[in-house]
């Protein structure tokens, strides 16, 4: 039997900005339309839709198309006519997930998934509030911000296991040199400089134990996925990134984790059992996969990823991601392309096994697996070159 | 239990904005008492608060005194952020809390008192309370006496 149901079949970036110098609802355009050409297919084939317009930090602003760009804006701004269209949660791969269930569900025939990620003049996502209403009476009042709410997961995991910043460093460095061949992000584009593991070791602390590298840089561009069947996926241009299976976070952690991350022990174990359930969705093993896209909005968060999904034994995923034996993050990520929020991770997964990764191509790449977002809000897909 | 004097401290940090099911525990905190949500048919402990206890759907939940004991799961020290009220409290800690007697339930602290190179994981706390503006209290944890 056939085991995929549905298959990535075109991509598109927008320029990307370090600032919003293009409003967000052109670059969303300009990714849409990229994907869409990339596949082979004109607007008018396109008949389902979706996108998570939520912005990561407070702030953002409220404007549609400007601040952020929801799937009606889309829907006039490229002017089609869907049967099919939804809005997602904060992260890409819900919607990358909901696109994948229409096709195969036949909701629509053509699913386009698109990001579009926002970044405004003046600094980013400063609060300048003085009260804090809902989950964030527990969080702001101790000034607990996101980048803190990680670092207290990896203070743990380095507390309990020795782990080693330097290994982290290791895999940071590397990562740099990576996204000098990911041509549609940040680094490549504006500013091609390479780290040193003495530049990581010695750079400015946000929020110990996490330093400015271990951040990714807020940048404004959009990225769009076209989704279709398996069976229509053979009749167009691009050999398909066929999707083996899917797997996401059951979405109580959210309401249960008390602040925006989980403490390590029940970070890890929702990681662990999302990766289990992926692996079995898939009907794959750890002996299948050819490469591995890990979600690094935080670098801690690829490590812990790795962990989960049995690369290395308990305690040692900073020095497996120092010295991965699986090729690991060939898109180089969120740190390489700029705060895309998965979307790099998604596409060169799903290149990999088209075979269109240029530069970044692993040889023979048949089988590829993405995890993004830290675990609590996590997906996971795995793409595969056959759809068997 | 004394209330530790911040004044110099605490201009203009956001304060908690109570709602239908956090109210009780911010009016307990401003009367310095720490009690956490419990579910009173299964015993579960919920914080942040809850409507309906999730374990056995119970709807009979109450805000029981705890001790106010526990120990640092995980911390970290921020020197960077996004709240102009914490700039020049910069570096400050930001500490996991967790208690011995509420099975599950985390909290935050600054640990006040505790200079950034004492803190580490497994140190014992005790509660304590911190007034951000008049009548606006939050607990606090200092390293325990004993």
């Amino acid at each position: 039997m056939q085991r995929a149901k549905a298959a990535v079949v075109g991509l598109g970036n927008s320029r990307v900005f370090r600032r919003a110098d293009v409003p967000l609802g052109a670059l969303a355009v300009e990714a849409c339309r990229a994907a869409i050409t990339d596949a082979g297919l004109s607007i008018s084939d396109i008949d389902g839709i979706t996108t998570a317009p939520v912005q990561p930090f407070d702030g953002a602003g409220d404007i549609d198309g400007i601040n952020y760009v929801t799937t009606g804006f889309a829907i006039e701004a490229l002017g089609i006519d869907p049967t099919w269209s939804e809005q997602g949660d904060v992260m890409v791969t819900q919607t990358f997930l909901q696109a994948a269930n229409a096709v195969a569900a036949g909701a629509c025939k053509y699913a386009l998934v698109f990001r579009a990620l926002h970044n405004p003049t003046g600094r980013y996502g400063r609060i300048d509030a003085t009260e804090a209403p809902g989950a964030a009476q527990f969080t702001v009042p101790y000034g607990l911000g996101a980048v803190t709410g990680i670092a207290l997961v990896e203070q743990k995991y380095i507390a309990t296991y020795g782990a080693k910043r330097e290994d982290l460093g290791k895999f940071i460095v590397r990562n740099r040199q990576n996204a000098m061949n990911w041509e549609y992000g940040y680094w490549a584009q504006h500013r091609p400089e390479l780290l040193t593991l003495d530049d990581y070791m010695t750079s400015r602390m946000i929020s110990e134990p996490m330093c400015i590298h271990d951040c990714d840089i807020p940048i404004q561009g959009a990225a769009a996925f076209v989704l279709t069947s398996a069976e229509r996926a053979r009749d167009l241009p691009h050999k398909p990134a066929y999707i083996l299976g899917t797997a996401v976070a059951p979405t109580f952690w959210r309401r249960k984790s008390g602040g925006p991350i989980p403490p390590l022990d029940q970070y890890m174990a929702i990681g662990r059992d999302m990766a289990a359930k992926l692996y079995a969705n898939a009907g794959i093993s750890r002996e299948d996969i050819d490469v591995v896209n890990f979600y690094d909005g935080f670098s801690v968060v690829t490590p812990f990823w790795a962990e989960c999904f049995g690369l290395c034994p308990e305690g040692e995923a900073f020095a497996w991601v120092a010295d991965p034996d699986i090729p690991l993050n060939t898109s180089s990520g969120n740190l390489g392309a700029g705060r895309m929020h998965g979307c790099p991770h998604l596409m060169d997964g799903a290149m990999q096994v088209m075979g269109r990764s240029g530069v970044r191509q692993v040889e023979n790449a048949r089988v590829s697996v993405v995890a993004i977002a830290p675990n609590n809000i996590g997906g996971g897909v795995v793409f595969s070159s056959e759809p068997n | 239990m004394t209330a530790i004097d911040t004044t110099t401290q605490t201009i203009g940090k956001p304060v908690p904005v109570p709602d239908e099911m956090t109210a009780p525990f911010w009016e307990a905190a401003r009367q310095h008492r720490l009690v956490i949500q419990q579910c009173s048919d299964c015993e579960t402990f919920h914080h942040p608060p809850v409507g309906i206890c999730s374990q056995c759907l119970s709807i009979d939940l109450q805000f029981v005194d705890v001790s106010g004991r526990g120990y640092v799961y995980s911390y970290s020290i921020v020197r960077d952020q996004r709240l102009p009220a914490f700039d020049d409290l910069m570096p400050y800690i930001v500490a996991e809390v967790r208690l011995h007697d509420a099975p599950g339930v985390r909290l935050l602290s600054n640990l006040p008192g505790t200079a950034i190179d004492d803190v580490h994981c497994g140190m014992e706390v005790e509660v304590d309370f911190e007034e951000i503006a008049p009548d606006v209290v939050i607990p606090q944890f200092r390293k325990a006496a004993f």
